[in-house]
């Protein structure tokens, strides 16, 4: 693999890095498996790039994203507790429905974005190549989201968002409202995915209404290659293990599909990362069960 | 300060299920009184309880904490007022999170959680002073994930948080039912010690008769979602186990009798 290509798979792990840590935060802090990514992903991409070929700012077409984002967590969480829609379904229905409002606001399947203004554009003056400078200032943004996320995770109303994913009786018995810290906390999750993809859009130059197919299942690989890799007993390293397992599952990809000798091309992207996710799950079975929210209850689970 | 007026509680009503928990049962509570529940099982002990809790909606009558009527209010609602234990030690903690993190958020139980640092180092000590109260040590693992615990620990931190607030009742559903002889003992200790100090109104259930009449000012029994007889001062003062199982026996024997006549 060329040096090249490693840092292409730096940058789109770094900017899924988002995606896995809003990933963590539905699946993991929240217990509420969320497949609004796939429609929240374009969303963000779309309306950064209408809003930046409407001459807006990237900088607040970004922020744009990230609102839009909130509002489509917020929706599949009101869908779940107002409504008592079964969480997977609430959130299919909100991510069948952006397919439909992601074409609206784009007018067509797919937008160029000219490369003079976005939010990387600054970049092109420094004295640094392109290749190299993309990946500091994605590190710079992802490290940011890492720490606010922290930062929030540890505030009294984090913690509430924690209890209530983690023991939902226990949070009611401390006064802590399942129907407010939901949508809350789907909104933040869904607003970090949007802004991935508002970057993705970005530095790809162009926002695609299928850009989302997957992206839920690559947050979700992420969130566990990371928890493979590294200790996740506090909040600073598990979402530290999000951002790194998406760095990491990008190269290893790029890796398998780099190397001739499989016989694995471009095409076989989704089952690779299809056998990486269960043989990750299944390798779960033989370590710690911190990966227990994933796998349907085995006998041996129930004593205690 | 807790009363319930007239409550009926009704399990799939309309089916082949149906269960009459609760028979219009009425119970007023006054502030600073301790009382202890024991029935048999299915007598509605826990029932009641959930009344006052919020989990579960009586089908008519009311309920009242501290004269304002919460009938229709939701369970987390209520907790704002309302210390909770449960029987399962692992319900009323959380075990992903730490000690500290635990005691923080019950420490916002009775208030708004805003985006203040959940454990802030000044209110830290003084959580510390609570759990070394506790005779377990905990004040030396507040990083420790509750999961570590064992079951009286986690029972203990159970009852600190659910008392680290002020509170206008504590509601404690068979606390120490699930816990080795000795850790049950150190629970109920606690339990005294907390509704001495905060002068607290309490509502225990319990399935032991013993434990009934050694703790709190005030046992009723309940039968067959009915109070069965309300035992204070010098009445109870004087009752052992024994006299409870006759008293018990006696009555349950006259109104099985009614029951029978009634219903044919």
């Amino acid at each position: 693999m060329t040096l090249f290509a490693l840092m292409g798979a730096i940058e789109a792990g770094l900017i899924f890095g988002l995606v896995a840590m809003g990933v963590f935060l539905s699946f993991r802090v929240l217990d509420f498996p969320d497949l609004t990514v796939d429609g929240s992903f374009p969303l963000g991409a779309a309306i950064a790039a209408v809003s930046i070929m409407h001459g807006i700012d990237p900088y607040l077409a970004t922020l744009f994203a990230a609102i839009a984002g909130y509002a489509a967590g917020f929706v599949t969480a009101q869908l779940n507790v107002r409504l008592n829609i079964l969480h997977l379904l609430a959130s299919i229905l909100v991510m069948m429905a952006l397919y439909s409002v992601n074409l609206r606001i784009m007018g067509r399947p797919n937008l160029p974005l000219p490369a003079s203004d976005t939010v990387f554009s600054p970049l092109s003056g420094l004295p640094i190549p392109g290749y190299l400078s993309m990946p500091i200032a994605l590190f710079a943004i992802v490290t940011l989201g890492k720490f606010v996320l922290d930062w929030f995770l540890g505030t009294e109303v984090g913690l509430a968002l924690r209890a209530t994913g983690a023991n939902p009786r226990m949070a009611a018995a401390q006064g802590i409202d399942r129907a407010r810290m939901l949508p809350l906390g789907l909104g933040i999750s869904n607003a970090y995915v949007a802004v991935a993809g508002a970057l993705f859009a970005q530095s790809q130059g162009f926002a695609d209404v299928t850009m989302g197919v997957g992206v839920i299942i690559i947050g979700l690989a992420s969130v566990i290659v990371g928890e493979t890799v590294m200790s996740v007993r506090t909040i600073f390293l598990a979402t530290a293990a999000a951002i790194v397992g998406s760095v990491v599952y990008r190269i290893v990809i790029a890796f398998a599909l780099n190397l001739d000798a499989i016989g694995l091309r471009a095409q076989d992207l989704n089952i690779v990362t299809a056998v990486l996710v269960v043989a990750a799950i299944a390798a779960s079975r033989f370590r710690k069960p911190s990966l227990a929210g994933l796998k349907a209850a085995s006998p041996q689970k129930q004593t205690s | 300060m807790l009363e319930a007026a007239n409550v009926s509680v009704v399990f799939n009503p309309g089916t082949a299920l149906e269960n009459r928990a609760l028979r219009g049962v009425s119970l007023s509570i006054g502030e600073g009184e301790f009382v202890t529940v024991i029935g048999t099982n299915g007598a509605g002990k826990s029932t009641l309880l959930g009344v006052f809790a919020g989990d579960v909606m009586p089908a008519s009558g009311s309920v009242l904490i501290d004269g304002d009527d919460v009938t229709r209010q939701t369970a987390c609602r209520r907790a704002r007022r309302l210390g909770r234990v449960f029987q399962d030690p692992r319900a009323g903690t959380c075990e992903g999170l730490t000690i500290l993190e635990n005691l923080a958020v019950a420490a916002q139980r009775t208030r708004g959680r805003t985006l203040r640092p959940g454990a802030p180092r000044d209110r830290i000590a003084h959580w510390k002073e609570r759990l070394a109260g506790l005779g377990l040590g905990l004040e030396n693992r507040l990083n420790d994930r509750v999961g570590l615990l064992s079951g009286g620990q986690r029972q203990a931190l159970s009852l600190l948080m659910s008392c680290l607030v002020p509170n206008k009742a504590l509601l404690l559903d068979e606390h120490t039912a699930a816990l080795d002889p000795n850790a049950a003992a150190n629970v109920l200790r606690l339990t005294d010690e907390f509704a001495a100090r905060d002068k607290l109104t309490v509502l225990m259930v319990t399935h032991s008769m013993a434990q009934a009449l050694a703790h709190g000012t005030r046992t009723i029994m309940l039968h067959e979602g009915r109070i069965l007889f309300d035992l204070t001062g010098e009445e109870r003062r004087s009752m052992t186990v024994a006299h409870l199982l006759d008293l018990f026996q006696q009555i349950r024997g006259d109104t099985v009798e009614d029951d029978a006549m009634v219903l044919g």
